[in-house]
């Protein structure tokens, strides 16, 4: 533990422990998922997120979000009573193959994020002509 | 970690029904985010010198949909969550994220004046300033010497 400890010039700077309190705790957010048609929507809470805080990312069909919350204290006040706390809104999705991982639209508006997933046009379903012969 | 629609084209509601119970529980093992005795917003209190705040996390109610009322030492919080979709047709794999009409009332340390009320919202996150009527503040006496 000692030596996981930084110093710069005599004191002590941070040690790794303090950089996952600026992050504070992870929470699974609230999630619905909707389909229709070719439409996927994902719709997830997320309170206390600004727009820019939020990172929506795909890897090896692997849909992440990620949502930091921002909510200052008021100030001039001391906190009396808590029942939720500031910390990062995390979450992973496997994306079925039918799903075009290139065509994801995000929105966030009232702290809640808004995934528009299409379906990829060879899983949409065609019709086929039979032609007489 | 969800795998809705994992094994392709075959679709198994049975094992989406059992992951959703496992998660259910999980949800209410740790702390998901609704206050203790699962009314819901959740809310934090914070107090100044003659003003209490209290700020509550309701995500996806706009603004205009919350009804806010003030008397002696009680506020009480009360609106509508919408559904994602009123389609009857849309198939609904996940619903995790609480909807309908709530209210909840909060018993605050002090007095407020309702004319003293300020309330805005920002990213789904309500803050509700009230300040203490004038006439209960607390006055500060001088002491004479002599």
């Amino acid at each position: 533990m000692a030596n996981e400890l930084k110093k710069t010039g005599g004191e002590v700077a941070r040690t790794d422990s303090e950089d996952t309190r600026e992050t504070g705790p992870f929470y699974r957010p609230a999630t619905d998922i909707i389909e229709k048609g070719d439409k996927v929507t994902v719709v997830i809470d997320m309170p206390g997120v600004a727009p820019e805080n939020v990172d929506v990312s795909v890897e090896n069909r692997s849909l992440t979000v990620r949502g930091t919350i921002d909510t200052p204290a008021p100030e001039g006040y001391r906190r009396v009573y808590a029942e939720y706390a500031p910390g990062t809104f995390e979450r992973a999705f496997s994306l079925p193959e039918t799903i075009d991982a290139d065509k994801i639209d995000a929105t966030l508006r009232d702290g809640v994020l808004t995934l528009s997933l299409s379906k990829s046009e060879a899983a949409k379903p065609k019709q086929i002509e039979v032609k007489a012969a | 970690m969800l795998n809705y629609g994992q094994s392709g084209s075959q679709w198994d509601p049975f094992a989406e029904l059992r992951q959703l119970q496992t998660q259910m529980n999980r949800m209410f093992d740790t702390g998901s985010r609704s206050s203790r005795d699962g009314s819901w917003p959740p809310v934090n209190m914070w107090l100044g010198d003659d003003s209490v705040v209290v700020t509550a996390e309701m995500p996806g109610v706009a603004q205009d949909d919350i009804d806010l009322t003030v008397r002696d030492n009680m506020v009480t919080i009360a609106g509508k969550r919408n559904p994602p979709t009123d389609d009857e047709t849309a198939a609904r794999h996940r619903r995790e994220r609480p909807l309908g009409e709530f209210s909840r009332s909060i018993r605050l340390p002090l007095r407020v004046d309702p004319d003293k009320v300020e309330a805005r919202a920002r990213n789904g996150v309500l803050e509700i300033e009230m300040g203490r009527p004038d006439e209960e503040r607390p006055r500060k006496i001088k002491v004479k010497s002599n």
